[in-house]
């Protein structure tokens, strides 16, 4: 479980995070929604101690993060981080140089399901590709938890429905996976659990299963309760 | 596989150690080979009069490079083949002072080098330092002189540092830290000072300050000698007053040597007309004082009008010798190294030996030694075609009692063009 | 260690091709500047001796050539100018990469599963070895170019040199190139030192970007003041107290410190405060 407690993080004076606070579980997909305004990216970040909080606290499995914990959990940012003179293979081979989690098996399955070419440099690949290697790089781990940022900003109608193929397949099977969006539709009936977010503070955390169950609402009905309140 | 992922790493690190220990190894041998070894080789008489001589000088090797070198009788030491701490810590060659600060490290931090600052007896170590401030009076520097004085126990380990105030210093341009003496557990420190008087010309005097380290107090202030009065009678005459002791010497000696020379300006470059400020001078009068530091009292030593006359024309040595009574003065003239001995109670010429330095192939002297009743001689070039030679002799019975050369070992005489310059022969 | 040694060996090659260029760079034009300032020497030679001029005449006028004519020339010097201003540049830019360049690296040297100090390590190990790499590719090219200078120069105009009086003649690089070893190890661990304090430096910015500046140039001149506290007390505290060799532990102890401190310091950084 990722616990996120009363987090607060501003930038300069300008508060991002006033006290955000959340779970997130194993085997559930979770999804951090906003319609405007930072905060979301911030949120992934402060779980990878890539940036630094002014108060609160994150907790992975019950432990806050150390450099064992990037064997547990990955992280998928919303533009790729590999060197773009890398080769797909390269990205590859430095994956499985430095992660013992790392799962080439799994990884050339992804190669094959994407139709990528591991002879690519990143550099010259389109930006669906790039996504489709970025996401690759962080599916191909044996993790607990994956983290997405916006992974489907700024691509083509067709890899995004690769890679919304991805959530229903056993690539994340009975893995926690955080995921933030703006556009909720291509994905709403894939969540388990969404977390409204609005200028840095929690609106609501629901299941949407269940509420979709006793009030017969969608995700987007509570957005619109939630939002245009 | 390793190999192959780490290629760079490893190639790089290969490259580096091979590169770097060949060139240690080559720099090693290098500066190995790169320095002949000299010794003292004995042409005459016995060995173990220079047993405890060292030669200082400086090698040069066809103009690329050079190292300051210690010869002795075993062998040659340079200052580049001394290790890194070596060259931090003491001077080269290493002189009493770098002998102290070995003894009493404690005591000898911050203290300057010059032997001439210390005094040792069996009871203290005694230190001097010349010091002052600057400071503007209207539109001229001003410097205010003090000593400051640190005196060793050597019983209890107790030491006492001060500093005191030079008094009458109105006047006075320039001072000089001569020699520090110790009597009756009263420092005396001499001090050479030079004045320039408006309108007028230099003028040099030598005073002693006796201090009391016990109240640490300026206690006594005497004049030993002055040439202010001279050296206002005639503008193309002036003196010079001089104190011939070995002032790097820092063991007990009440009797100063005292020297004052009467100088012209010589014709000669009156006549030839050279730039004004480079005005040559000749001496025209020298006579010799013994100062007492316990009576404070000076007296003339007695001189022939014949050996005065020597005295104008040589080459005077200073670092006098004294010992039983008598004081010794080296010089040179003629080709002649002349050792006169005077009595220190009465003030005569008490003995007179001469040594034909020249005749036995000593020729430019560069420094005659006085010491344990011996005279010693140092030739003052040597490259493969000169040689330099040195000299012993005893100063009582005017017996020669050593005579030798400095030696090149394993040099190509033929390729290599390198030379030697002396500068100091030390008795240890 | 492993994690280490892949990160330095990985640092090394993202560098590699620009560093082989330098070489190459380096290498081909001290071998031109011995082409040129020989044969300019040879052809003012040539002149003298048409002018009816004898040998030891014209030896006489212009002098016997030796490498130092070559090491003094710019072919010689501009290269090696090239080499330390490309390094120093890199000292920042090492770091700065990885935040500017096309894609967020630092992403990815954040998040592997070791500590993040190695990624510090690393870069200052893959300097600090491209620079003794420099330095040492540097000697073994002497020889090379002396040879060469031998097989164009006709002996009776040749003065020959050693390898160290080659390097004696560099002046102002004579500080990279120490004769004993005891001085190698202070001249360049003062360098990896220097390094180590810069990248803190820049870590500092990275954290608290404007500020962190400010705080950079602060630690800066905090860790010369500890590095040099023996000196300054040496001349104004306790005047003269120290002898020469106790100055020298000193200075390394302090060094040691101001290098344990960047460590420290660095390491606090990049777990807590840095960001992407």
């Amino acid at each position: 479980m990722i616990e996120v407690k009363d987090v607060t993080k501003k930038f300069g004076r300008k508060p991002v995070l006033k006290g955000v606070s959340f779970t997130a579980n194993k085997g559930e997909i979770t999804c951090l929604i906003g319609i405007n305004g930072v905060g979301k990216t911030t949120i992934l970040n402060a779980i990878m101690n890539l940036t630094p909080l002014n108060s609160g606290e994150i907790l992975i499995d019950g432990e806050r993060i150390n450099k064992h914990s990037y064997e547990k959990i990955a992280f998928i940012p919303d533009a790729i981080t590999m060197l773009p003179n890398m080769k797909i293979s390269d990205a590859m081979r430095f994956m499985a140089d430095y992660y013992q989690c790392w799962n080439q098996k799994r990884a050339d399955e992804m190669i094959g399901f994407f139709k990528l070419n591991p002879n690519d440099r990143i550099s010259t690949l389109s930006k669906g590709n790039t996504a489709k290697v970025n996401m690759l790089l962080g599916l191909a781990m044996d993790v607990n938890y994956i983290l997405m940022d916006e992974p489907f900003s700024g691509i083509d109608i067709f890899s995004r429905e690769q890679i919304a193929d991805v959530f229903t397949s056993h690539l994340v099977e009975d893995r926690g996976v955080i995921i933030t969006t703006h556009e909720i539709n291509d994905i709403e009936h894939l969540i388990d659990k969404a977390v409204l977010l609005n200028e840095g503070v929690v609106l609501k955390e629901f299941n949407a299963e269940e509420i979709r169950e006793s009030e017969g609402k969608s995700v987007i009905d509570v957005m619109r309760e939630v939002y245009l309140k | 596989m390793l190999v192959k992922q780490f290629w760079r790493l490893i190639s790089l690190i290969i490259v580096i150690v091979v590169v770097l220990v060949t060139y240690f190894v080559h720099t090693g041998l290098v500066v190995a080979g790169q320095f002949p070894e000299f010794i003292i080789k004995t042409v005459e008489g016995d060995e173990s009069v220079i047993k405890n001589v060292e030669i200082y000088g400086d090698y040069y090797r066809n103009d690329q490079y050079s190292s300051p070198v210690t010869i002795s009788n075993t062998g040659s030491f340079y200052f580049a083949e001394q290790s890194y701490f070596q060259r931090l810590e003491s001077s080269f060659p290493r002189n009493e002072v770098s002998k102290l600060k070995e003894k009493y490290r404690g005591f000898m931090r911050g203290k300057w080098d010059y032997p001439t600052s210390y005094f040792e007896n069996e009871k203290f170590l005694a230190y001097v330092d010349l010091q002052f401030s600057t400071r503007v009076l209207q539109t001229n520097y001003h410097q205010d002189y003090s000593l400051y004085v640190d005196v060793l126990n050597k019983s209890t380990n107790d030491s006492s540092e001060f500093k005191v105030t030079i008094p009458g210093q109105e006047g006075s341009e320039y001072f000089d830290l001569v020699d520090v003496q110790m009597t009756d557990e009263l420092l005396k420190v001499i001090i050479k000072i030079q004045s320039y008087v408006d309108g007028g010309q230099n003028f040099a005097k030598l005073n002693v300050y006796t201090i009391d380290p016990s109240s640490k107090k300026l206690i006594g202030d005497e004049t030993i000698g002055s040439t202010e009065e001279e050296n206002q009678e005639n503008v193309n005459r002036w003196h010079n007053i001089e104190l011939l002791n070995n002032l790097n010497d820092m063991h007990e000696e009440k009797n100063l040597l005292v020297m004052k020379e009467e100088l012209e300006e010589s014709k000669a470059s009156v006549d030839e007309n050279i730039a004004q400020d480079d005005t040559a001078s000749e001496i025209i009068n020298r006579s010799l004082y013994i100062f007492n530091l316990d009576s404070l009292e000076m007296k003339e030593l007695k001189v022939s009008e014949t050996l005065k006359e020597e005295l104008i024309n040589a080459n005077l040595y200073s670092d006098v010798m004294i010992s039983d009574n008598q004081v010794y003065l080296a010089y040179l003239l003629d080709g002649k190294l002349t050792v006169l001995g005077f009595n220190l109670e009465t003030y005569k010429e008490e003995s007179k030996v001469s040594f034909d330095v020249q005749e036995m192939g000593v020729e430019n002297i560069s420094d005659v030694t006085l010491k344990n009743d011996k005279v010693y001689a140092l030739g003052l070039y040597k490259d493969n075609l000169t040689t330099a030679n040195v000299f012993v002799g005893d100063v009582t019975s005017g017996k020669v009692l050593y005579q030798g050369e400095i030696e090149a070992k394993n040099t190509k005489d033929n390729e290599d063009t390198y030379h030697l310059e002396m500068y100091d022969l030390i008795v240890q | 260690m492993m994690r280490y040694l892949k990160l330095t060996n990985f640092e090394l090659s993202r560098f590699f091709k620009i560093y082989l260029v330098l070489i190459g760079v380096t290498f081909v034009m001290q071998l031109l500047g011995v082409v040129f300032t020989s044969n300019k020497y040879l052809s003012a030679i040539k002149e003298l001796l048409e002018s009816g001029m004898t040998q030891e005449e014209a030896l006489k006028q212009w002098g016997p050539f030796s490498f130092y004519n070559v090491t003094s020339s710019f072919w010689f010097f501009a290269p090696v100018a090239l080499c330390a201003a490309s390094l120093i540049i890199y000292v920042l830019f090492i770091w700065y990469r990885d935040w500017f360049g096309k894609n967020t690296f630092a992403y990815r040297l954040l998040m592997l599963p070791t500590a993040r100090i190695n990624v510090y390590f690393a870069k200052a190990t893959a300097i600090f070895l491209m620079v003794l790499g420099l330095i040492s590719l540097q000697i073994a090219f002497l020889p090379i170019e002396s040879h060469l200078l031998q097989s164009i120069v006709p002996a009776p105009y040749l003065e020959e040199q050693g390898i160290n009086q080659m390097i004696s003649s560099f002046d102002s690089l004579r500080i990279l190139y120490p004769t004993t070893f005891i001085e190698y190890l202070t001249h360049y661990g003062v360098g990896l030192m220097a390094v180590l304090v810069v990248f803190t430096g820049v870590l500092f910015e990275r954290c608290f970007r404007w500020k962190g500046i400010l705080l950079g140039v602060l630690f800066a001149g905090i860790s010369l003041i500890v590095f040099f506290l023996p000196v300054i007390i040496q001349e104004f505290v306790l005047v003269q107290f120290f002898y020469p060799t106790e100055l020298f532990f000193l200075m390394v102890l302090t060094g040691l410190i101001v290098m344990t401190g960047s460590i420290l310091m660095s390491n606090y950084l990049l777990n807590k405060k840095i960001r992407v």
